[in-house]
């Protein structure tokens, strides 16, 4: 990751708002802090990467673009203990770029369980949906789903170890450098409550799509494998 | 031209033969007149159904109040209707109507799908895009105000590209 300046942040930001029409000032007066976090904070985006941006301010409202990902909440959240617990929180206050405010917060997030179970539901959700319409989707539909179950598992697996989740960058280069073990993976797959054991060989067959090599999985397949590579 | 515009013709008319599936599967999130059958090849929305519970349950449980954002706002797992819009996408992509997509690299979106039909100005691609928005949700949830919200966008939408709701 490299280091990206606050006023290149703060230049990029302010064109992507004008191109939305967006007056700068009217959003940001009663603002008590802009985060600008993600990829492009962190210096791992690509050209097409939007910008991601929190406002603490007086209403909740989202603007949501391919340019732009502004979340505004209000200040009051700022303490409470479901933002201090969640999976984002720990995101910005590690990767944050802070443009207006102190991010006193910071120093109370941990994330909870809470977040945790969230994402284990997300997987779960994830995997049934996924599962059910394999044979329906176009290989395009499968490419994707597999790489957000993967990515969500990467997620989920460094929400555990109480490490904030890096951007989505970071995570694909983390994977395809067998930095993450599939076998990790699959572990935290089989601990999500509600997933049939039968998904695992799926979820295992699937991760392999997704990697360079075969048989990643190694040991960790058992039989019927091929018959649930084509679940219906 | 006159091909071209037979072809587009077909494609909106599988679209919207599409999208009606995706309107049925907000009937899982009990929004819409009609609920999906079991049959359906979704599953019910697994995820929150406890949150659902602990969002109705006024007895002032622990977790709840911890977790709570908004105490008067439900929030479900949007996936379901997430993954359907993508088997609709799918299903467009595999029908070759849209002579566009079929070089594309990564799966198209609902709205670049309407953008090569209709122009990327477009009301309806706008419309899309604003769909999109409201079934993204946020931190993997969506509050019933966005779905019910998404909902009346599809409809109307799909209303404007001439769907009428048939009787099952």
């Amino acid at each position: 990751m490299t280091g990206v300046s606050k006023q290149e942040l703060r230049s990029s930001l302010n064109t992507r708002l004008k191109l939305l029409c967006v007056d700068h000032d009217a959003l940001f007066s009663s603002a008590v802090e802009v985060v600008i976090f993600g990829s492009r904070a962190a210096g791992v985006n690509s050209d097409t990467s939007d910008l991601d941006v929190l406002c603490f301010t007086q209403y909740k409202r989202r603007m949501k673009t391919s340019q732009l990902d502004c979340i505004c909440y209000p200040h009051e959240e700022m303490g409470s203990p479901y933002w201090l617990g969640c999976e984002l929180a720990s995101h910005i206050a590690h990767y944050g770029v802070w443009i207006m405010g102190s991010g006193a917060w910071c120093n109370s997030v941990h994330i909870g369980d809470a977040a945790i179970t969230r994402k284990q539901r997300k997987v779960l959700s994830l995997v049934v949906n996924a599962y059910s319409r394999w044979r329906q989707f176009h290989p395009l539909f499968r490419v994707k789903y597999v790489t957000s179950i993967r990515r969500e598992l990467q997620r989920l697996c460094l929400l555990q170890a109480a490490v904030p989740v890096p951007p989505t960058p970071v995570l694909d280069s983390q994977w395809n450098s067998h930095q993450t073990k599939p076998e990790r993976l699959l572990s935290v797959a089989g601990d999500v409550s509600g997933l049939p054991h039968a998904y695992a060989d799926w979820i295992c067959s699937i991760l392999e799509r997704d990697t360079l090599a075969e048989g990643v999985c190694g040991g960790m397949r058992v039989a019927r494998t091929s018959s649930l590579r084509s679940p219906g | 031209m006159t091909r071209h515009r037979r072809r587009n013709r077909q494609a909106v008319r599988k679209l919207l033969e599409e999208l009606s599936s995706v309107l049925d599967a907000f009937g899982w999130y009990g929004i819409g007149g009609r609920r999906a059958s079991a049959n359906d090849a979704s599953e019910p929305s697994l995820a929150d159904a406890e949150d659902e519970e602990s969002y109705r349950d006024d007895g002032g449980d622990q977790d709840y109040e911890e977790e709570g954002y908004d105490e008067e706002v439900w929030f479900y797992d949007p996936w379901d209707v997430q993954s359907a819009l993508d088997e609709a996408m799918s299903n467009i992509l595999k029908s070759d109507l849209i002579i566009e997509l079929t070089s594309v690299k990564e799966a198209p979106s609902f709205s670049e799908t309407a953008a090569v039909l209709f122009g990327e100005s477009h009301e309806l691609t706008k419309r899309a895009e604003y769909f999109e928005k409201l079934i993204s949700g946020y931190e993997d949830r969506v509050s019933k105000d966005d779905l019910s919200e998404a909902y009346d966008v599809l409809r109307t939408l799909m209303e404007e590209l001439g769907w009428k709701e048939t009787s099952e």
